[in-house]
């Protein structure tokens, strides 16, 4: 019936039109805008003095009849300036239309790439430009939107050479699905997905990493149902729209840029360089070297030992320590080993595109090469890529546009996190009396020199011999290599049907292979016998949109635009994965040197359909309604089941136009808008039914269990999770009321946004008691609400001829809550001991830890040994939404120089910096060297004495004093090792808040004159510095870091890589 | 005028004409069988892997730390010595190795084995979770059976008293006696333990339920009487009876205990009061390595070094050993007062461990010496009982780790004393763990069930004690 009524309703619309009129003589012609040249639809064109006129179509053509002999056209549009023109004895009149400045409008691009003035709009949209973009100097594109946007949130999984960074517009809506948005270049959804983001392993990229940056025109940022409703359910994240460069008529003008920057770490942790590797023993702290796989540095004061000067010993040219007075007299001493280790990264970028084009063939071509290294010795990323869009006339009714895109992405990738072959885990970890570089304190010549990382008998030169690997080693002998080939395209026929109809058909393919290799060498810690992993990862999507679309004058007051389209979309995933262990020649990372190997093979597929409609209607320039409609059938949902239907609806209403005061000086432009939409979601792939898999023998959590077939078998045991054969589509509902002001003859604008939105009937494979023989089932239970304000201020404070100072503010707030549940929580990513969790009641992905038992003023419940209780139970500890975020973009121009600077505040949201409380275990943090020697400490507390009569627990003030780590005592007693590795969760969460310089960018236009006669055009120079200053109270790395990349989890830190900041310039010269 | 669009709203339609609502196989799992392809030859290995794996991994480990065996050196199970043993601590062998695994496996094998009438499978699969039962309630008490493994029809099990899981214990292996000896032309492939024998499997069944009669010993006078019931219905002969599953050199089959050894080196190792009292005992070697320090290993740093009994890649570990059969009998004879059985046994079952572990008689029988003059000097029955329960303490090390804590929980032996400073938030009291707490998926996904269990047990602290041990 819905289906019906969709197609009743979809009809009715595309018969609505019938008029005609007289015909004296017809001129016709096409308007486009002097910016960019692009096309201008929906321009109103009237004959002066009549009440005859017309619009432009979506190709900015234009036809009117008009009185054989004289008259004049009046072309006017919101935003630009409207322009008088005398026919004369033309029939053809093309004009270049200019913005009009005062009313500071601008052309978007929305869903299924309709152009819709911004003015018309009953939902908020932003976007970026090109320069913004390009100038913020970021491999990868996600990361370049960081604080541009209000609403949108990018988190950098670390500062690694290709590393993913997490986007979220307005919070996050879903419990386990992704809460990212949708991407989409130039009409084509593309996949951004990332794989391999866990607690261990690399910092592997999200695959929008393959699109290059400095091809882009512009990018739309829609963010509530009602602006993505027509995208359908990969949109209920909201979408960012990328269009790509085009040509332009004109000769070929060919663009060259190259960029130099440096990268350094932007900050690190602080060790202690007072006492040595060891352990209590026998009531005194003892040196215990590298040979005896000592992780601790709980050993003696380095001021009080010496080198025994025996050159035999492998680790150390001075030998081994013994106090001093019995060795040669070399006194001890701490090496630095996290400055030694560092390196500067740099990056060079390489761009070249040719654009132009005749009336008829119109073409952009570019080719980049982007090479980065990191601060990690051998990390590096390279991105090649190629691409062509051409649009063609072939008739004056039919163009055709085809793109293509090919890159190559990859490089050499750090093991990271938790993972004992990870270089920071090495590294923070590593004792100060060992030195990793063996004598040389350059990062990269130390990675180059094998005598830092390997023993003279071929094993591993390591603080801990076996246990953790010498970050140099990892550097060397852990190599995770990464090959992306990927290629983007679409065809793009459109044929004018009649003047104010056109038919589109575009079919898109985004199509990648991502092979990966990697290997632990013989002798790593993870694998000493040596291990190889080669994977194949091959994406292919295809997404065909058929569309119809109508503009039309319906009278001189209301002007519809109206489409219809349809939407299939197909994503086959295959993934063919081998692990090899025992390799048999040292430094041979292939599968073949390899003796044991499971081959895996993971397949999977989803197909939609969707049609939709979606009609815009004005009312004399100043009432704007649009309605929207989507029907889409789904693979993944139940067969007899899988079709679903979600409408949208806004409304802008322009005030000043109603009470025709538009463009008075005080407030020349107040528009107010409200809109309501929904968004269904359909199921994971395979959650409708229950399946074998192949066994593994588990249970443990510290090692890895055996995998079938083994023990001469093969074994398959029932899936863990029970399939739901009777699911239904999740719906995200929002409401959504906005203001847009002009103030001040445009000079200010203010844009504010209020939304509500609520996703219920979420599919979520919800946890279950596994007494019920099943970890999970699919479900629909949970509701989420977020509930938001963004604004965007934009004001011009000082313009005079030559200066001009323009302040941009995005401010962003917004609160994901956890309505219902029906368990009491999930896991979205961390460890057992902490973790971040959905949870019933709470905000989106509360940091859930063991914390310290406290009675009701909020104070310590001691033990009877003078020492806090833990809470025998978790609980929330932390919640890492941030209060709000805020950009503020300064832009000073004088003449050709422009000065930008970003500067990117968050406030609240907290981090759990597990990274601190486990090098405090071992002590390695300075905290450690300053505190260790306290003796006699009073813990601020009570101590239970027993209970009233009502059970009531009774306490009294804890008067029992402890050491911190008192050798008599043993090192379990110690005061941050006897809570347990890492110690108690609470105390390692902190405070995120920042205030950072993101970037900084000063650019010089060269006068033309200087080159007047020769064959360049223009040359521009430019310097930038990202992320030049942070102030934040975080201790540790940039706390702009997460340890699980974009996955759903965030707020956590465990031996993340750290960030970066960077300084660099760019020339670009145009011919 | 309007004809001419006709046309073309004609075609636009047509293009929904594509629209097709239907997708075939799209949503069918390509990598993973359908259930109707799944028989119990597939299953079973995976059964008995896990059923052993439950007591030498972490469910090994961990009593093995309480029991003073090890000791934490580094990071979490420096902690768990200092009984910092919390809810989330073994919530990886309730999930995924007991109830979503080892525990399921039995139950799906054995309801398998009844629709397709084989009483091979039905036996072998109630032995299976007679075991693994065992191991659960001598952790936790209280545990989920009657209304567990049921799916979406029960999501919240409760839990069942501990008397009634030892019934269920015994219940089950007296089907399972039952069922093999009756098995006639039955598949019986996939079982990697033995190769599909009944008659071994029925030993197997008759020593367990000697072993859970005994754990009854302070709640059950007759306990003793049961035990050797069960024993002369048909037990374990020899050690070449032994129910073993033997690992792969492979580190992806590899033996737990090596798996710890080569994953987490040096986290954990053999505790300083257990090597004390195994310096001058023949099975010193096989248990630790020293290496070039004060401390010891459980593991060395070649897992496919065979120095050591337990913990390279292809040490086997059994569901149950003769060795510990034999401690059962007689701890069973000296609490009947049959003191000459009982010394007879004991020093069996001593004998059973050395050819066990390959020690040649030479080296052992002076030690045969020391434990006979003990046993001889021990009057009364509890003295007899604490002789027999410090040799089975020294003969189970890594093979037989919660077995030992159960001993040391229903007889106080051997004498321990608890880890200084071992008074914590879930332990107050400071004493050895009588007990774990109830994992923490089970207070996030149970909690109902869990709390009335509680509740009924007065406390999941690791000080709180269960019923059985009370």
């Amino acid at each position: 019936m819905k289906k019906f009524l969709l197609l009743s309703f979809m009809l009715m619309f595309a018969f609505a039109f019938s008029e005609t009129w007289a015909q004296e003589r017809t001129i016709s012609g096409k308007v486009s805008s002097i910016e960019d040249g692009s096309a201008l639809p929906g321009v109103n064109v009237v004959l002066k003095g009549t009440s005859t006129g017309t619009v432009t179509d979506i190709d900015g053509n234009y036809n009117l009849s008009v009185p054989s002999e004289g008259g004049t056209l009046i072309f006017s549009f919101i935003g630009l300036a409207t322009e008088e023109i005398e026919i004369g004895a033309r029939s053809v009149i093309d004009l270049q239309m200019s913005p009009d400045v005062e009313q500071l409008s601008e052309v978007v691009i929305t869903a299924v790439g309709i152009e819709t003035n911004k003015r018309a709009l009953g939902y908020s949209v932003q976007n970026v430009d090109a320069e913004e973009i390009v100038n913020a100097r970021e491999t990868n594109l996600v990361s370049a939107l960081n604080s541009k946007i209000a609403g949108v949130n990018v988190v950098s999984a670390s500062g690694s050479p290709g590393a993913s960074a997490r986007i979220t517009i307005r919070g996050q809506t879903s419990i386990t699905g992704s809460n990212e948005p949708l991407f989409v270049v130039d009409g084509v959804p593309v996949d951004n997905s990332a794989s391999g983001n866990g607690v261990a392993g690399v910092d592997n990229g999200n695959r929008l990493i393959d699109v290059n940056p400095n091809d882009i025109a512009s990018m739309t940022v829609l963010k509530g149902p009602a602006a993505t409703a027509l995208y359908g359910i990969r949109a209920a994240n909201g979408a960012i729209i990328i269009t790509t460069k085009r040509g332009e008529t004109g000769k070929p003008r060919i663009t060259y840029n190259m960029a130099y920057t440096v990268d350094q770490v932007n900050r690190n942790y602080d060790l202690q360089s007072t006492f040595a590797q060891g352990r209590p023993s026998g009531g005194e702290n003892i040196w215990r070297g590298p040979e005896t796989g000592e992780g601790f540095s709980w050993g003696p004061r380095i001021s009080e030992l010496e080198f025994d000067g025996d050159e035999t010993y492998p680790y150390d040219n001075g030998g081994r320590l013994v106090p001093t007075g019995t060795g040669n007299g070399v006194p001890a001493r701490a090496y630095d080993n996290l400055d030694n280790f560092f390196v500067n990264g740099y990056t060079w970028d390489n761009n070249i595109s040719v654009s132009g084009g005749s009336e008829k063939l119109k073409y952009f071509m570019s080719a980049g090469r982007l090479y980065t290294t990191g601060v990690v010795p051998n990390a590096t990323f390279a991105r090649t890529s190629a691409k062509a869009t051409i649009t063609a006339s072939l008739t004056d009714k039919l163009d055709v546009t085809i793109s293509g895109t090919y890159s190559n992405s990859g490089g050499n990738r750090i093991q990271r996190g938790s993972n004992i072959s990870g270089v920071m885990l090495g590294l923070l970890r590593t004792t100060p009396t060992f030195d990793n570089g063996n004598g040389i304190t350059d990062g990269q010549d130390a990675a180059d020199d094998p005598s830092t990382y390997l023993l003279p008998d071929g094993t591993q030169r390591s603080y801990r011999a076996g246990i953790y690997d010498n970050p140099l080693w990892t550097a060397n002998k852990n190599p995770f290599v990464d090959d992306v080939d990927r290629i983007i395209g679409f065809i793009n026929p459109t044929y004018e049907i009649l003047p104010w109809m056109k038919a589109s058909v575009k079919v898109g393919i985004d199509q990648f292979t991502d092979k990966r290799n990697s290997a632990f060498d013989i002798n790593s810690a993870t694998q000493p016998a040596g291990q190889v992993d080669y994977s194949v990862n091959s994406v292919s999507v295809v997404n065909t949109d058929a569309l119809l679309l109508m503009n039309k004058e319906i009278n001189e007051d209301i002007y519809l635009n109206a489409t219809i389209g349809h939407n299939y979309y197909e994503r086959i995933q295959s993934i063919d994965s081998y692990q090899g262990t025992t390799m048999a020649i040292p430094g041979f990372y292939d599968i073949s040197n390899t003796t044991d190997v499971i081959a895996a093979k993971d397949e999977s597929k989803r197909k939609l359909h969707g049609v939709f409609g979606d009609i815009k209607l004005s009312y004399k320039e100043m009432l704007f309604l649009n309605l929207t409609g989507r029907n889409d059938w789904s693979s993944t949902l139940p067969e007899d089941d899988n079709s679903f239907f979600y409408p949208s609806a806004s409304l802008g209403f322009d005030v000043t136009e109603a009470f025709g005061i538009a463009n008075n000086s005080t407030i020349p432009y107040a528009k107010v808008r409200a809109s309501w939409g929904q968004v269904g979601n359909d199921a994971p792939i395979y959650s409708t039914t229950n399946v074998y898999t192949q066994a593994f023998v588990g249970g443990d959590g510290f090692i890895n269990g055996v995998t079938f077939p083994a023990l001469g078998a093969n074994a398959f045991e029932r899936g863990a999770q029970l399939g739901n054969s009777v699911l239904k589509p999740e719906t995200t509902t929002t409401i959504e009321f906005g203001l847009d002001l002009k103030l001040l003859n445009g000079r200010i604008g203010l844009d504010l946004t209020y939304y509500d939105s609520e996703t219920e009937d979420q599919i979520i494979p919800l946890t279950i008691s596994r007494a019920t023989g099943f970890s999970s089932r699919v479900a629909n239970a949970g509701v989420i609400t977020n509930e938001g304000l963004e604004a965007v201020l934009t004001a011009r404070v000082i313009e005079n001829n030559d200066f001009v100072w323009d302040v941009d503010v995005n401010f962003t707030h917004y609160e994901s809550v956890v309505e219902e549940l029906e368990v009491e929580d999930i896991f979205l990513a961390g460890f057992t001991s902490t973790s971040s969790r959905v949870r019933r009641g709470e905000p989106y992905g509360v940091i859930v830890g063991n914390s310290f038992q406290r009675n009701e003023e909020g104070r310590f419940i001691v033990g009877s040994d003078g020492w806090p209780l833990v809470n025998p139970e978790q609980d929330v500890i932390g919640d890492p939404n941030p209060d709000w975020t805020a950009g503020v973009r300064n832009t000073f121009s004088y003449k050709g120089i422009s000065l930008s600077a970003l500067l990117d505040i968050r406030e609240g949201g907290d981090m759990w910096n597990g990274t601190l409380g486990i090098i405090k275990y071992f002590g390695t943090a300075q905290e450690t060297a300053d505190l260790r020697e306290t003796a006699g400490f009073l813990y601020d507390g009570v101590v239970q004495t027993g209970t009233d009569g009502d059970g009531n627990p009774i306490y009294e003030e804890n008067n029992t004093p402890v050491d911190f780590a008192n050798p008599a005592l043993g090192v379990g007693a110690n005061r941050w090792v006897r809570y347990g590795f890492g110690g108690v969760s609470e105390e390692s969460i902190e405070d995120a808040s920042w205030v950072r310089l993101r970037e900084v960018t000063l650019s010089y236009t060269l006068p033309s004159k200087l080159f007047a006669d020769s064959f360049i055009e223009g040359i521009s120079v430019s310097f930038t510095g990202r992320n030049l200053a942070l102030w934040t109270e975080f201790t540790g790395i940039d706390p702009e870091t997460n340890l699980t990349g974009n996955g759903n989890g965030f707020g956590l830190n465990y031996f993340n890589m750290p960030n970066t900041r960077s300084f660099g310039g760019t020339l670009k010269v145009t011919f | 005028m309007m004809k001419k669009y006709y046309k073309y709203i004609i075609i636009a339609l047509m293009s929904f004409g594509f629209v097709s609502c239907e997708f075939d196989d799209t949503n069918v799992d390509p990598n993973n069988p359908n259930p109707g392809l799944i028989t119990n030859d597939l299953i079973l290995p995976a059964a008995q892997a896990q059923a052993v794996f439950n007591i030498g991994a972490l469910g090994g480990r961990m009593p093995g730390i309480v029991m003073q065996h090890f000791q934490g050196f580094d990071a979490q199970q420096v902690a768990y010595t200092a009984y910092v043993i919390e809810e989330s601590d073994l919530n990886n062998l309730w999930q995924t190795g007991l109830y979503a695994a080892g525990m399921r496996d039995a139950d799906i094998i054995i309801n398998n084995g009844i629709e397709a009438e084989n009483n091979f499978y039905i036996g072998v699969g109630k032995v299976l979770l007679a075991h693994n039962l065992g191991l659960a309630t001598s952790f936790w008490g209280e545990i989920p059976l009657t209304e567990a493994f049921q799916g979406l029809e029960n999501l919240t099990p409760a839990y069942d008293s501990q008397e009634s899981i030892y019934a269920a214990i015994q219940t089950n292996l007296d089907e399972a006696i039952t069922a093999l000896g009756n098995t006639g032309d039955a598949l019986t492939s996939g079982d990697i333990i033995f190769g599909g024998d009944a008659p071994s499997w029925i030993r197997v069944a008759n020593a367990m339920k000697a072993r859970y009669h005994m754990h009854l010993s302070k709640r059950n006078n007759n306990a003793a009487q049961n035990a050797l019931n069960a024993l002369a219905a048909g037990a374990m002969n020899s050690n070449d009876e032994i129910p073993y599953v033997v690992f792969d050199a492979a580190e992806t089959g590899a033996n737990p205990y090596a798996q710890f050894g080569t994953q987490r080196p040096k986290t954990m190792i053999v505790d300083a009061r257990f090597e004390a009292i195994m310096t001058d005992d023949p099975r010193r070697d096989l248990y630790m390595v020293e290496d070039g320090d004060e401390w010891l290993f459980f593991e060395d740093t070649d897992p496919l070094e065979t120095d050591l009994f337990w913990s390279t890649n292809t040490s086997p570990l059994p569901l149950i050993s003769f060795t510990e059969q034999l401690f059962l009998e007689a701890e069973a004879f000296a609490r009947l007062g049959q003191t000459d059985n009982a010394g007879d046994t004991l020093l069996a079952a001593v004998v059973a461990n050395m050819e066990q572990l390959g020690v040649e008689e030479d080296d052992y029988s002076a030690y045969l010496n020391i434990v006979s003059t003990a046993f001889g000097a021990a009057s009364g029955t509890d003295a007899q009982v604490e002789v027999i329960i410090n040799e089975k303490y020294k003969a189970l090390y890594c093979q037989g780790e919660n077995e030992i804590w159960v001993d040391y929980r229903r007889t106080g032996y051997p004498a321990l004393t608890p880890t200084a400073g071992g008074a914590n938030g879930v332990n107050p009291s400071g004493i050895v763990p009588r007990r774990f707490l109830y994992p923490i998926s089970e207070r996030q996904f149970n909690d109902v069930s869990r709390q009335a269990a509680i509740d009924r047990q007065g406390g999941h602290l690791l000080d709180d004690d269960i019923w059985a041990f009370q």
